[in-house]
């Protein structure tokens, strides 16, 4: 498990996979947020689905350990 | 010990980041203000903020100052002396009244509606409300209105183009004077932060806009007197 933090001296891929795909989805649905007019429970949604689809894409490409 | 270096520093953008965002919220953050339009840009919200504290951010200033160059088109039409939305027309007393209202992201630079020679420059101060400001709806809807009256003798015949801030704001430039000669589209002024622009017309012109639409200075044809060509 510790080496999905740390591994090889260096973050985990699969951590440091995880910590970026979720700042950036962050800054872009504040984007769409602001461009668009979707209400907040649909953007909430939106933003909620595509953080699990990507957290298991995140999984499955790559390892955990590597 | 690369790929360490490479995380840290991708990892701290995204610190730096969602900092910005924090810091700007609810309006946008530095990073991405860029990429949004006017409007979400720089929001009513966040302008009406900074009128009240009489400081502004000098992206926004930049982009309210813009005076592009504009072409009026060819016929006799009186063109829009405004950028902004057609909130009224109605007439009053002889005079057909085309009121123009100016949303903070709209060019404030006015153009000249017609060629002709300007007769008269007329300040109206803080005291008009007690007079003519009770007859006039676009005048009674602003604080605290001050206002500058353009007089242009034209072939259409006598027209006047309003300036109209409130006195939150109240600055208007004019940049005619009394006995130039103006071209049709030529600058004639500007006002700094929301407005109104009213233009006088004679009451046989024909307007050729409708309440709700938009129209931009210098460009957009908004009347035509009937049998001058």
């Amino acid at each position: 498990m510790s080496k999905l933090f740390w591994t090889s001296g260096h973050f985990g891929w699969t951590f440091f996979a995880f910590v970026v795909f979720t700042a950036l989805g962050f800054i872009v649905i504040d984007l769409l947020w602001r461009l668009t007019n979707m209400g907040i429970r649909k953007i909430t949604l939106m933003a909620l689905t595509g953080w699990v689809a990507g957290i298991i894409l995140i999984l499955l490409v790559i390892p955990s350990g590597h | 010990m690369v790929a360490l270096g490479i995380q840290i520093v991708l990892l701290l953008i995204l610190v730096i980041a969602l900092v910005s965002w924090a810091i700007s919220f609810p309006y946008p953050s530095l990073l991405i203000r860029r990429w949004l339009p006017p409007k979400a840009r720089w929001p009513e919200a966040q302008i009406r903020g900074w009128l009240a504290d009489r400081k502004f951010h000098r992206s926004f200033l930049g982009y309210f100052y813009r005076d592009p160059e504009r072409t009026p088109p060819d016929g006799p039409s009186i063109v829009s002396p405004a950028d902004g939305l057609i909130t009224g027309a109605s007439v009053n007393q002889n005079v057909l009244y085309l009121v123009i209202a100016l949303s903070f992201w709209d060019m404030h630079v006015q153009r000249s509606p017609a060629a002709g020679r300007v007769v008269k420059v007329e300040s109206k101060g803080d005291g008009f409300m007690d007079g003519e400001g009770r007859e006039f709806a676009f005048l009674r809807e602003k604080y605290c209105p001050v206002q500058q009256r353009l007089v242009m003798d034209t072939r259409f015949g006598t027209i006047a183009v309003r300036l109209i801030t409130s006195i939150a704001a109240r600055r208007i430039e004019t940049w005619v004077e009394e006995g130039d000669a103006v071209d049709r589209g030529q600058r004639i002024g500007r006002i700094l932060l929301g407005s109104t622009v009213v233009l006088e017309l004679p009451p046989l012109a024909q307007l050729s806009v409708r309440v709700g639409d938009r129209v931009r200075a210098g460009e957009t044809p908004v009347a035509c007197i009937m049998g001058l060509s």
